[in-house]
């Protein structure tokens, strides 16, 4: 029962993400013909004002809200890990000017950071891969190095060093091991926090460039037909839904095993 | 031989920690130190090993190993003095496992790294050494979490990784805090002193009166971080010259003559 709460959420995220090899239809094929089709084996989810294949611009705009949140939460992992692993070693003398630095960047709001970049390169994916990654990376590092902080003071670190352990093995074999549930735990806060970014941004018109799919531009573009089919409106909402959720119960998961470890 | 000349340890807003320590670990010897709370027995092995808080200066005064100054070499050479030629056995056996690996990873992973052995090796010297330990159930301790045990289980097991170790100088910080009577007297005791027969130089921080008259041929007092008496075992409980010192021997033969009154609750 346990591993079925942990193996249902990743099994969504992972089908929202790959779905798209599984499309039945062209995402970009207008058809004039079959406007506004009702469900059927052909279009699962019907079609839009334009003829296109509902489904298959759900599965592709996952693959493209997803593979932004996954590529940024692993550059986030990797990198704000590791930084936060060596900031937490440093003296006290050193960090308290990295502290500082952190304190300062993180103050200002992830969203904040997102207007900064699409201001400044305009809207693209890498400009929202990039805008979301810098805002959370200087979370993850200042987590990673309060953890790093803790774990360090605890005497199995001293016993550790006293038994000649070196540095490095210290930081990855035994420190890291410690903290990187509560670590996953905020990432995959993040992801959820992600996914609404991005939906966000596009639903006001900040899309990802013309021609690419993603939930919330499909949001966008069936607010007009509202009236006419009001399922192209709740599909994209839906899986926008799955997907957050999916990502908050993972990250509940780990919450909660901590806890029983 | 390991010698502590005019030692002194500040913090880095200049509050004196230890002053002018001085005193000798030969092998085969065992070395007392004890003292109150706070008088900076450990600060004193933290200092001898390198692993001293980051608020801790080690700011006057040499640490001869072998006549070379330990203080004088590189972070690196010190740690890898560690665990082959200084061994520590820890205050709090609770905290001192990480809590993500089983005791058997743990000690196998500290013999592969300083003794070279092949994971079979380390994985038998592990077993053997439990077994010295009176830990007899030894494949449930080996698979053990470090919480599943207790802190008498897991002191024993410190002892185990020092035993397997077989360290030169072998410095044990409160070795009996959570060991029960029996085990103290017949375990800990017994691989002391087989340790000291192998030539090892044992210093043994302890409050233990009885610990201390068993197993040390020197002892040091330590009060305030200053050195208020030192001298053979027998003549410092025979003999106290300090005014702790004759508290601390008062106290201990009044345990001896059964003159020490429990009071039972009811």
């Amino acid at each position: 029962m346990k591993k079925l709460k942990f193996v249902i959420p990743i099994l969504v995220v992972v089908f929202c993400s790959l779905g798209f090899m599984l499309a039945p239809n062209n995402p970009y094929a207008m058809d004039a013909a079959h406007k506004f089709a009702s469900f059927s084996a052909d279009y699962p989810f019907g079609t839009d004002q334009y003829g296109r294949c509902e489904f298959s611009r759900i599965l592709y705009g996952g693959q493209v809200t997803l593979g932004i949140v996954v590529v940024g939460a692993a550059i986030v992992l990797l990198i704000g890990t590791v930084i936060g692993l060596f900031l937490g070693r440093m003296s006290t003398g050193k960090s308290l000017l990295f502290n500082s630095l952190l304190d300062a960047v993180t103050a200002i709001p992830p969203l904040a950071y997102l207007i900064i970049f699409v201001g400044i390169w305009g809207n693209s994916i890498p400009t929202m891969l990039v805008a979301l990654t810098v805002s959370l990376i200087l979370r993850m590092i200042k987590l990673s190095k309060t953890q790093t902080e803790i774990e360090l003071g605890k005497a199995y670190v001293l016993c550790a060093i006293s038994s000649g352990a070196s540095k490095m093995r210290i930081l990855f074999v035994h420190v890291l091991p410690n903290m990187i549930r509560s670590l996953i735990h905020f990432l995959c806060l993040s992801c959820a926090e992600m996914i609404m970014s991005i939906s966000a941004f596009s639903f006001i018109g900040l899309n990802l460039g013309d021609d690419v799919i993603d939930w919330g531009s499909m949001l966008q573009e069936s607010r007009t037909v509202y009236s006419v089919r009001s399922s192209l409106l709740y599909f994209p909402i839906l899986f926008i839904f799955i997907c957050t959720l999916a990502f908050n119960l993972i990250a509940r998961q780990m919450e909660g095993g901590e806890e029983n470890a | 031989m390991l010698e502590v000349r005019n030692l002194a340890v500040h913090t880095l807003n200049g509050k004196m920690l230890l002053d002018d320590i001085s005193f000798i670990a030969r092998p085969g010897i065992c070395a007392g130190i004890t003292g109150p709370s706070g008088s900076g027995k450990t600060t004193l092995l933290k200092a001898i090993l390198g692993v001293s808080d980051g608020n801790v200066l080690v700011n006057h005064g040499e640490i001869l190993l072998d006549d070379s100054n330990l203080l004088k070499r590189s972070a690196v050479e010190r740690r890898n003095l560690c665990g082959t030629d200084l061994g520590f056995i820890p205050q709090n056996p609770m905290t001192a496992f990480n809590v993500y690996f089983t005791i058997g990873a743990q000690m196998s992973e500290t013999f592969q790294k300083r003794l070279g052995l092949c994971k079979k090796d380390a994985k038998q010297l592990s077993i053997d050494t439990l077994k010295k330990v009176n830990l007899p159930d030894t494949d449930r301790v080996y698979a053990a979490y470090p919480n599943q045990l207790s802190g008498g289980m897991l002191q024993r097991i410190t002892l185990a990784v020092l035993i397997g170790l077989n360290p030169k100088y072998v410095f044990a910080d409160e070795p009996t805090s959570a060991l029960d009577e029996v085990n103290k007297q017949y375990f800990l005791i017994e691989q002391l002193e087989r340790l000291k027969k192998n030539n090892s130089a044992v210093v043994l921080v302890s409050h233990d009166d009885q610990l201390l008259q068993k197993l040390c041929d020197e002892i040091i007092v330590l009060q305030n971080g200053k050195l208020i008496e030192e001298g053979r075992a027998d003549m410092i409980f025979s003999n106290p010259a300090n005014e702790w010192t004759r508290e601390f021997v008062t106290l201990s033969n009044f345990q001896k003559k059964g003159t020490w009154i429990w009071n039972k609750s009811q």
